[in-house]
């Protein structure tokens, strides 16, 4: 896989994941989370199956941006009212550093954000390894440029309900002048439920303290509110806070790369260094973390178990250091332990680098036993929302 | 294998470096990555230092893991004077880069309940625990950067010494079975 754009923004109100450590944290009282202020796509796993269409303007005109953002902040959904008919379909909206600037916001407010958001995602290629292949200079335009400024998101779990999001979002932005939309991405669900490899994704969501959304391992203390939301304790008892406060209160940062995917690279790999079809899905497992059917190896390790991987109350229920210190079933180096080290002995406090992650496919499917690239472009556009941007990338 | 001393000399000048969130990023040396710090301690404070001593003393007796998330070689801890006044020398050999876990330096010591011997300096900040960046800033800014650094064994980690150090004697009990 070869990482190729990606864009820092800073989302005002939308929604990550954890493990445990033995170092006591500060105050165990609890927080209740503004969810009205805070957007859905933040805090709320996204629904399965989706739809989503990503649309990133620039802004020409600082008052023009201004209304937008006014009218945006109309159509964008809350966190709050799960039960409502259209808690699954969200329009979010996100913010560059440089829309920030474009909008006006006055020097001291913007050199109160947070240092990874400020320097942007491309400039710091060398310390997040995008070298070679995966340089800046190599990144779809204009995503990772000055002139990306504001993001909207719309995710659904069908076009029809996508199309009506859509039509609010449009009323927001059509006919005005000094915005231009740059660039649009639309994502789908695969027919296979599965991220482009063939895996089942979307399972691992952390719980956040005062949240009232279930994690899905529970086996992990809720996190800190503060972990991913502005405004709020973090697990070290510190607040990130902009200036004025209310400017990031509720918000967050999220980090938003466009990965493409080389799925006949990646079959071609598994099949080279397994011995026939049942060794093949025991090297792509031993890769992921997980079987393809999202049954992680840390249950059932010697075989899938399909029932296990769709059963959302057992697939991530599940820690590292008691069963399997040294990595033999969950190897140290797989995308999941990697990602998620959980309770395992690493170096660093895990708790304090977790995040939430969220991808969505784009591009076709590539027809299972297809070995040879067919040029087409596709991967997955990937979130990661968290309230400290460094210690999660 | 091939164990070949190197020594590296470190220029003064950091223009070159990338800067991180704290300022240049150091090289990894062949003494590997580490920092020493410089700082002046609070008046009359030299007795909590000693006592500190000891409490670090007891506290790795009884969990000898405690430090191991920092992945460390060694830390030295000095104490001595300039001009009538009582300097503090802090340096550390570890195998992690400063800028990315500092965060977790902070978060693991005040999780042992162990207040840092930094709250003796002079402007070490009182919020430490729940300002890394404070904590940070403040080590940057008594950071003394080496200028030369010597590895006898150069570039490797702490975890690789102990894993050979346990292949070796796991293998020299195969070896006494064996006769």
């Amino acid at each position: 896989m070869s990482d190729s754009d990606r864009t820092h923004r800073q989302l005002r109100g939308e929604h990550a994941r954890a493990s445990e450590v033995t170092v006591a944290m500060p105050s165990d009282q609890t927080t209740p989370l503004e969810l009205d202020d805070i957007q859905s796509g933040v805090l709320r796993p996204r629904p399965t199956p989706y739809v989503a269409t990503y649309i990133a303007f620039r802004i020409d005109d600082r008052n023009a941006g201004r209304d937008l953002m006014r009218r945006v902040s109309e159509v964008v959904t809350s966190a709050a009212n799960p039960n409502s008919p259209l808690a699954d379909t969200w329009v979010s909206v996100a913010l560059t550093y440089q829309g920030l600037k474009a909008l006006g916001v006055p020097q001291a407010s913007l050199d109160s954000f947070s240092w990874e958001f400020r320097q942007g995602m491309a400039s710091r290629y060398k310390d997040l390894c995008d070298t070679g292949e995966s340089h800046p200079d190599n990144w779809e335009q204009p995503l990772g440029s000055s002139d990306l400024h504001v993001v909207l998101v719309a995710v659904s779990p069908d076009s029809e309900r996508l199309e009506a999001a859509l039509d609010r979002a449009r009323e927001a932005y059509r006919a005005m002048s000094g915005i231009t939309a740059i660039w649009r991405q639309d994502c789908h669900a695969l027919p296979t439920e599965a991220e482009p490899f063939g895996f089942r994704d979307g399972i691992s969501h952390p719980a956040i303290e005062g949240s009232g959304i279930a994690g899905t391992n529970p086996h992990e203390k809720p996190l800190k509110a503060g972990e991913f939301v502005l405004g709020y304790a973090d697990e070290m008892g510190g607040t990130q806070k902009t200036e004025p406060e209310i400017l990031g209160r509720n918000g967050t940062y999220v980090v938003f790369r466009k990965l493409h995917q080389r799925v006949a690279a990646f079959r071609k790999y598994v099949k080279a260094n397994s011995k026939g079809a049942a060794d093949e899905e025991l090297t792509a497992a031993k890769m992921m973390g997980r079987w393809r059917s999202g049954a992680p190896l840390a249950l059932c390790p010697l075989h899938d178990d399909p029932a296990l991987g769709a059963d959302a109350t057992r697939n991530n229920a599940f820690l590292y250091e008691a069963d399997d210190p040294t990595g033999l079933k969950t190897p140290a180096g797989s995308h999941i332990r990697r990602t998620n080290p959980r309770d395992a002995s690493i170096a660093g406090v895990a708790r304090i680098h977790r995040m939430i992650r969220r991808g969505t496919a784009y591009g076709p499917l590539l027809p299972e036993g297809v070995l040879d690239d067919d040029g087409a472009d596709r991967g997955l556009i990937f979130a990661f929302v968290g309230a400290h941007l460094g210690t999660a990338v | 294998m091939d164990i070949r001393p190197q020594a590296m000399a470190i220029p003064a000048e950091t223009d070159h470096l990338d800067q991180g969130k704290y300022g240049p990023i150091y090289p990894k040396t062949p003494a590997c990555y580490g920092f020493s710090i410089l700082a002046k301690i609070i008046p009359g404070r030299e007795p909590i230092f000693h006592q500190y001593a000891k409490n670090i003393e007891a506290l790795v007796k009884e969990q000898p893991d405690v430090l191991a998330p920092l992945k460390l070689h060694y830390l030295r801890w000095l104490l001595f004077p300039i001009n009538g006044d009582t300097y503090f020398m802090y340096q550390g050999i570890f195998d992690t880069e400063f800028d990315k876990y500092t965060e977790d330096a902070v978060a693991l010591f005040s999780g042992t309940g162990v207040s840092t011997v930094f709250e003796n300096l002079e402007g070490f900040p009182k919020d430490w625990k729940t300002n890394p960046d404070g904590f940070a800033k403040f080590v940057r800014a008594h950071q003394v950067p080496s200028f030369l650094e010597y590895g006898e064994y150069p570039f490797f980690s702490a975890d690789e010494i102990k894993k050979a150090l346990k292949m070796k004697s796991a293998v020299t009990e195969m070896l006494d079975q064996l006769q």
